[in-house]
């Protein structure tokens, strides 16, 4: 029965003092205290406990030059062998000119200079030093060799040129020198007045290094009275020349995995104890060179029993290994899908890198069109993205 | 008078809703003139609780971001829509007095009121991660509402067993801020985020005018005009209608709707949000720009490229109407035959929001009446917020009523902060009746 406070007195006293603890018993009775905040509230939380995905950047172009540095030591170390040609392709050059023919001292030579007249011109040949096979112990070819003649011709007035034009190969171990070309080429004509007239040239990606040229059975084929038409020109001079230029490519795998080093990382992600991250992204490649991550070794700071702090590498975390970058080509990128993965061991979080070990394995290109070698062509990272798995732990949002 | 005291205080302290919602019907009038002033009635609802939230885990308490909280203990705990509303009625004076026919009451007082409505996907993408892509944001809102009531009743009997009652209301709005999204999605995938967004943000200005910045987006921190109450800022109407039905002895039916209304609120400061954002990652980062400071810059305009959508843009003054929150109550309640001062009750109420998730409770009680002391009601059932007990009553002290009412749910509050822990309405009315 409820309290009525004019029925009964008694009964009031008795029913309003159970009403009244039955209503302060009932507020401290909903207190739970087990969700007593006045301690605090643990912040720390743990966000994407299943997996999250982040578009993280498109990055590029990043080019060989770019990526080595102007202080490369590889760069440096090609430089005794390897030029870098106005387009940016890593080259093998070497130039040469036969000796000068005055003008003045030909046409005293001649017998009758009122007449047209074939004169003969003095054999022309020599040796090219060899770069290549410093070059192929790292696994690169001279691919494409071109080989050009030209001639000077100082008159007013065209000539012709004949001769005999050979070419031969560097001997190696299992094969001796060759002639790799034997032509003739008969009254070619050298414009007046030009000085490197092209009188003959060959692009050739199938021969073996070229390690010497001759040029036999050389005439001038001269026009009438050349002093009497223009006399200055007697103080001119013919003569000729080659360009040998050869392009770089990679023609077989590079016989050593190359570490690269990542040094200074110090990235702090212990504190955010992820298990796993997979980073992805498609590659594009001009870079007629196939790379391929063979391994990465993780290092740790640890510290010893008196405090010395050392990097070391850690079994703890691995790193998806066997990732291939296909080789491209200038124009012709080739895509190639790439999918890293750092994953703790079971049971643990992925600690703070100090550093990274990258073993690359660096392999021929294989049906690439132009596997010439840049220093400009162009790598894409595009559609960088990372997906972490496990959860993210912060200390407070 | 120290028992009686008591009886007061205990009454003050524990007492329940039913009678607050039994006056709200404008049919229901007592036999008396009367004047009330400085009643308070106070609703707090709110669809899940902390503990929804918060977590013991051991001897500490953690969140349920935490991970030793598994997805499923969280988000298994939370609604699809996760919604607190609060609304504070302030009776400032009110005047009864029976005319010929009927029964007229005119009234003085203010209301206030805000909610805040938030998504589940919300909390289930930062649980979970980005894999439920994509996530339906529309249903983050949040309002607050302050208006004036000047309210004219009247009431009379239709036959022998039928009373009606009416009730107009005129509302002056005095201050309105609403953040209303009628779209908000996010897909997240490993390529790109994108955020589609069509919200409005509604201030009512006053005297004070929120700035803009030189692009023509609301800046929150320069203001013109001072602080000082100036004209009110909407205007409405509203109408509580009920009817009180005996039809035979012992027996009374009580049904209201309340609040049938808006308020056409003048925004003074608007602003609009709209847009679509698409984030790819950083463009053509080059190794020359692979630095923090340049990474810094691109990330400052990708930041600035979702600002624009996200930072309202101003726009001129407009003009909203906006329903009130209404509420209908149903009260069934039969005198005993043989003791007719106890009664047995059934109650019934919604209340829908412009925002909010709807709230809806049925209780069943036990009511005792003595006429010229006191009543006193008990009444428990379930609803939106699961199950619900309510306690109400009145005393009668020479020409004053003093009554109060209390309803709550079981689920515990915090301690010493009376926050609920679980869905929960909480209702707590108080009032002083001076019977002419």
């Amino acid at each position: 029965m409820l309290p009525c406070s004019v029925i009964n007195d008694t009964a009031v006293k008795t029913n309003k003092v159970y009403l009244l603890f039955l209503a302060l018993g009932a507020l401290w009775a909903c207190e739970n205290m087990a969700y007593d905040v006045s301690g605090g509230v643990d912040s720390e939380i743990t966000l994407f406990s299943d997996q999250v995905s982040l578009p993280i950047a498109d990055i590029g172009p990043l080019t060989p030059k770019q990526l080595l540095g102007d202080d490369s030591d590889i760069l440096d170390g090609l430089s005794d062998y390897v030029t870098e040609d106005e387009d940016g392709y890593l080259v093998v050059e070497n130039n040469g000119a036969s000796e000068e023919q005055y003008v003045v001292m030909l046409a005293y030579t001649l017998s009758n200079p009122l007449i047209p007249n074939d004169v003969s011109f003095a054999d022309f040949s020599g040796t090219m030093e060899d770069k290549a096979s410093v070059l192929n112990t790292f696994g690169f070819s001279l691919s494409p060799q071109l080989f050009t003649l030209t001639a000077a011709n100082p008159l007013t007035e065209d000539i012709a040129v004949s001769g005999k034009m050979s070419l031969l190969s560097l001997a190696d171990a299992d094969n001796p020198s060759e002639t790799l070309l034997s032509q003739e080429f008969t009254k070619v004509t050298v414009p007046s007045g030009s000085k490197e007239a092209e009188i003959f040239h060959i692009e050739r990606s199938d021969w073996r290094p070229l390690s010497g040229y001759k040029l036999e059975n050389l005439f001038l084929h001269l026009p009438a009275s050349i002093l009497e038409k223009d006399p200055a020109s007697g103080f001119g001079s013919f003569s000729f020349a080659y360009h040998y230029k050869s392009y770089l490519s990679l023609g077989s795998d590079f016989p050593l995995s190359i570490p690269a080093e990542i040094k200074d990382l110090n990235l702090q992600l212990a504190q955010y104890r992820v298990k796993e991250a997979k980073i992805c992204t498609e590659v594009s490649n001009e870079i007629p060179i196939t790379l391929v991550l063979d391994s990465v070794d993780v290092y740790v700071d640890e510290a010893d029993a008196d405090g010395n702090v050392s990097t070391v590498k850690t079994d703890k975390v691995s790193v998806t290994p066997g990732l291939t970058i296909s080789a491209g080509c200038t124009s012709n990128p080739k895509i190639s899908p790439l999918e890293i993965i750092i994953k703790a061991d079971d049971g643990t979080t992925i600690p703070d890198i100090s550093a990274l070990t990258l073993n690359l394995s660096i392999k021929a290109p294989v049906g690439v069109a132009d596997p010439r070698i840049g220093l400009n062509q162009r790598l894409y990272f595009n559609n960088l993205r990372a997906t972490v798995s496990g959860g993210i732990t912060i200390q407070s949002l | 008078m120290k028992k009686l005291a008591l009886g007061i205080m205990a009454l003050a302290i524990a007492a329940s809703g039913a009678w607050a919602q039994e006056i709200g019907n404008p049919a229901e009038t007592p036999d008396y003139g009367f004047l009330r002033v400085g009643e308070l009635q106070n609703a707090t609802r709110n669809n899940v609780g902390a503990a929804s939230f918060l977590f013991p885990s051991g001897d500490k308490l953690v969140t349920g971001l935490h991970s030793s909280v598994s997805a499923d203990e969280f988000l298994g705990g939370l609604k699809p829509v996760n919604s607190l509303y609060s609304d504070l009625n302030y009776n400032l004076v009110s005047y009864g007095w029976k005319g010929s026919a009927g029964f007229h009451t005119v009234q003085v007082g203010a209301r206030a009121n805000y909610g805040l409505s938030v998504p589940k996907e919300i909390f289930q993408l930062l649980k979970t991660g980005t894999a439920q892509s994509p996530y339906d944001l529309s249903s983050l809102k949040a309002f607050g509402n302050v208006y004036g009531e000047i309210a004219y009743g009247y009431s009379r009997p239709v036959g022998d067993n039928l009373r009606v009652g009416a009730r107009v209301k005129l509302l002056i709005g005095l201050n309105s801020a609403d953040v209303a999204v009628r779209r908000m999605e996010l897909t997240t995938t490993e390529e790109q985020y994108t955020l589609d967004l069509d919200a409005d943000i509604n201030l009512t200005n006053r005297d004070k005018k929120v700035g803009t910045d030189g692009e023509g987006y609301l800046d929150y921190k320069s203001f013109t005009g001072k602080g000082k109450l100036g004209l009110p800022t909407g205007a409405g109407l509203a109408a509580d209608i009920g009817v009180v039905w005996k039809p035979f002895e012992g027996f009374t039916l009580s049904a209201s709707a309340l609040d049938l209304g808006g308020i056409l609120w003048y925004y003074g400061n608007a602003g609009t949000s709209s847009g679509t954002y698409t984030f790819e990652g950083l463009k053509d980062l080059s190794t020359d720009e692979m630095d923090e400071e340049s990474m810094g810059a691109k990330l400052k305009e990708a930041g600035d490229e979702l600002l624009a959508v996200v930072k309202p843009k101003a726009v001129e003054g407009r003009f909203s109407l906006k329903a009130i929150p209404l509420s209908a109550n149903l009260k069934a309640s039969y005198a005993l035959p043989f003791f007719d001062m106890l009664s047995v009750d059934l109650i019934s109420l919604y209340t829908g929001y412009s925002f909010c998730v709807p709230y809806w409770e049925t209780r069943g009680g036990v009511s005792f009446d003595y006429p010229g002391i006191g009543h006193l009601g008990l009444s428990a059932g379930g609803g939106t917020s699961g199950f619900v007990y309510g306690v109400n009553g009145f005393v009668d002290f020479l020409s004053f009523r003093l009554y109060a009412s209390y309803e709550n749910g079981i689920g515990g509050v915090i301690p010493y902060e009376s926050t609920p822990l679980k869905a929960n309405n909480q209702v707590l009315s108080l009032g002083l009746i001076y019977k002419l």
